[in-house]
């Protein structure tokens, strides 16, 4: 009886440093968050009152809408064009042309460069005084006066290019690892029955890479919600907001304005936000599978 | 999750800094930050109420902020004649980035384990000192024969709160000044030996530039930073003659005043103008703060900009030329109420919870003779700040001259513990009238309401 009891607690004795690490890792953080979000606490975090909804406050501003109508866009222009560059790249790397393993060598480059320095090397390649571009153009008489890659009407659309730049890498080495698992019979078969070209990879490659991309293109969507250091380095946040997303808010609302309870509450609804599209994201893939 | 690690990092901070010599039990001296130099003094006489470590000695945290690797050759020479003077008192020296100081320096002061003499910088400051955990300096500097006379008047109105307290004593200043090309001038057919001194002289002698050699006459940043925001705060002063924060009431010095208020619309006015109408500024402005405009000044491609003594150490390989420098500074151009740029003032404090106040303090005067605080300036690229200093060799060099004078005129940045959000709504405010996206008037009321709405007791 005692043996059977013994038996009976034992997974549950191995789980536990496992399960002490995750509510270390994942529900402290996350009770401190809530927490935080409805009260008062100054930067060091010592609380100070309850202030009920208040923080949230901040949230149904037209300031706010603004900040998440821009990472709205920067997240989704970003991700297509992560996607399209990233999967063109994926199928030319994936075929067998000379110099292949030193052009993916290349193309992971951009990746495993830190933010802030890519960040401050854009910096510089785009200055309109002393960039390189705009020197380039200038010489080939390509343009008259140098182009605000930074200014109010640029600045995001140049952020937007930064960040396809730097997120192609991680979508490469992801398909080219599941191009790499299509058996070459079904590629052999595919062939016999006139599927070349376009038609291959939208009826073949593409339904076989969907999971992948799916997988993929949540994270990359999680990361894009939450990159901060690469576009503060570059703009912080501006000119004109023109380049403020949802990570420059918060930390410009604790670090700034030293409330670190409304940065909370913002934090809180992000965490909300990425959580449900990724959720329905996933959801939709099990579907798919299932089918 | 940056939070936490930042928790983290400040509870090894902890850990490594035993502040104050220890012990948690002794009573705050104040809890308003106020070290009431009286009791203290009584407290000194009483060798029982040292805080000793085991070898029987005061042992005294000093914390310099920034690079360890170029703070340690400053300081160790200065702590190891301090200890040789002062036999009964070991003094451990450390360092602490800017950018962690933020987080590290509340926690410790939270936890009463703020080093006993800590250099304290105005964003971290002032909000230490409204927690109460710092110590009021300002009697300690009255009574002090030699510190008293030693730093300039200007200087001590500019570390001193309305209610006449002083948490640090100033160690490192400096104010904007104008700083030109002499080559580009002489190019220009303008005098080197002459250069603008009021606003007005400033934008014809950038417009005679621009049309002789084509090179943009001025150097001009809008970047919504702090450094941009000390510019319009010098802009200002110079139209007004006020500060632009008033501490006592904390509010800005144009909200009740008309006439500050027009002024500063004026002051605005001339920045919109400066950016757009003139024709004399480099490309792109809004990607550039002030002080980013030092690569494009060094290599000819303006001729003038606002800059302070902090540049000085930019420049070096240039400016150790002497007379045949192409570069130069001069006063800050005046405005209708005169030169009046913001002073930096960053400087050594004491906790308000320190065990030993008095050796802190001994420590403090020391960090502050004459030749250390030469030292500490000429190796880590500062304005001499002591009346005693400014005769030196080592500030002997033309440029150092208007650097210098411009103390004297100086105004003060926001004395109040949300000086970041202050000055960044400044900032903000500043920048959308230079990119006319609002008139000057909108963009005043835009920094009151900003502030206003995120402005917390």
């Amino acid at each position: 009886m005692k043996l059977k009891r013994r038996k009976g607690r034992l997974p549950y004795i191995y789980l536990t440093p496992a399960i002490i690490v995750m509510i270390a890792i994942f529900a402290i953080p996350l009770v401190n968050l809530i927490w935080y979000s409805f009260a008062k606490v100054n930067l060091i975090g010592k609380f100070q009152k309850w202030v009920g909804f208040k923080n949230f406050s901040y949230i149904a501003t037209p300031e706010f809408m603004a900040t998440l109508g821009r990472t709205g866009i920067w997240v989704v222009f970003g991700l297509l064009g992560i996607f399209i560059v990233g999967t063109i790249l994926a199928l030319c790397l994936n075929k067998p042309l000379p110099g292949r393993t030193f052009m993916r060598t290349v193309v992971i480059i951009p990746w495993v460069i830190p933010h802030v320095f890519a960040g401050t090397m854009w910096s510089w390649v785009l200055n309109s005084s002393n960039g390189i571009i705009n020197t380039i153009l200038m010489n080939l008489h390509i343009i008259d006066k140098p182009i605000g890659f930074l200014g109010v009407d640029l600045a995001l659309v140049t952020v937007i290019f930064i960040r396809i730049w730097k997120g192609v890498p991680f979508l490469v080495m992801s398909l080219l690892s599941a191009l790499q698992t299509i058996p070459t019979e079904v590629e052999d078969a595919a062939k016999l029955d006139g599927a070349l070209g376009i038609k291959y990879f939208t009826h073949i490659t593409l339904p076989l890479l969907k999971p992948v991309m799916v997988m993929s293109g949540t994270i990359l969507m999680a990361w894009s919600i939450t990159i901060f250091d690469l576009v503060y380095v570059i703009t912080g946040g501006g000119p004109l907001n023109a380049t403020e997303l949802l990570s420059i808010t918060i930390y410009k609302k604790a670090f700034v304005n030293s409330d670190l309870g409304g940065a909370a509450a913002i934090a809180l609804f992000t965490m909300a936000l990425v959580s449900i599209i990724a959720f329905f994201l996933m959801k939709h893939n099990v579907k798919e599978e299932n089918q | 999750m940056k939070r936490l690690l930042a928790l983290a990092m400040a509870a090894i901070m902890m850990v490594s800094l035993t502040a104050c010599g220890g012990g948690k039990e002794a009573p705050a001296a104040d809890d308003k930050g106020g070290s009431a130099p009286a009791d203290n003094a009584a407290a000194s006489d009483n060798t029982d109420t040292k805080d000793t470590g085991a070898s029987g000695k005061v042992e005294l945290k000093l914390l310099r902020l920034g690079d360890l690797t170029k703070a340690e050759p400053i300081f160790a020479p200065i702590v190891e004649q301090f200890e040789k003077d002062n036999p009964d008192i070991t003094v451990k020296f450390d360092a602490m980035a800017w950018t962690e100081a933020t987080t590290k320096l509340k926690l410790l002061g939270a936890q009463g384990e703020l080093p006993d003499v800590t250099f304290i910088n105005i964003i971290n400051g002032w909000d230490l000192a409204s927690e109460g955990y710092l110590a009021d300096l300002s009697d300690r500097v009255k009574n002090d024969p030699v510190l008293s006379k030693d730093i300039p008047q200007s200087v001590i109105d500019v570390a001193t709160t309305a209610d006449g307290k002083m948490y640090w004593v100033p160690a490192a200043t400096g104010a904007f000044s104008l700083w030109y090309n002499k080559d580009l001038f002489k190019q220009a057919g303008l005098d080197p030996e002459k250069p603008p001194q009021t606003m007005e002289e400033m934008i014809s002698y950038a417009k005679t530039i621009t049309e002789k050699t084509g090179v943009p006459g001025l150097g001009f940043g809008v970047k919504a930073m702090e450094d941009y925001a000390n510019v319009i705060e010098s802009f200002y002063a110079s139209y007004t003659g006020v500060d632009i924060w008033d501490d006592a009431n904390k509010c800005f010095t144009f909200e009740n005043d008309e006439n500050n208020r027009k002024l500063f619309a004026d002051a605005l006015e001339q920045v919109r103008a400066i950016v757009n109408d003139y024709g004399i500024i480099q490309p792109s402005p809004e990607e550039y703060n002030p002080f980013g405009l030092r690569p494009l000044f060094r290599d000819g491609q303006i001729a003038m900009y606002l800059d302070g003594g902090w540049a000085v150490k930019e420049f070096l390989d240039e400016l150790d030329k002497g007379e045949d420098s192409k570069f130069m500074t001069s006063l800050f151009p005046a405005g209708p109420a005169g030169s009046h740029p913001i002073m930096g003032c960053d400087g050594w404090s004491i906790p308000a919870e320190c065990k030993n106040p008095d050796d802190a303090w001994k420590l403090v005067q020391c960090l502050m003779s004459s030749d250390n605080q030469t030292r500490h300036a000429t190796m880590w690229g500062l304005m001499p700040i002591l009346e005693s200093e400014k005769e030196k060799e080592e500030f002997a060099d033309p440029y150092w001259g208007p650097l210098v004078k411009q103390l004297e005129t100086v105004s003060a940045r926001p004395k109040d513990k949300q000086v970041a959000m202050i000055e960044q709504a400044i900032a903000d405010g500043a920048q959308a009238v230079a990119l006319q996206k609002m008139t000057p008037d909108d963009a005043i009321d835009f920094m009151i309401q900003t502030v206003a709405s995120n402005y917390s007791e």
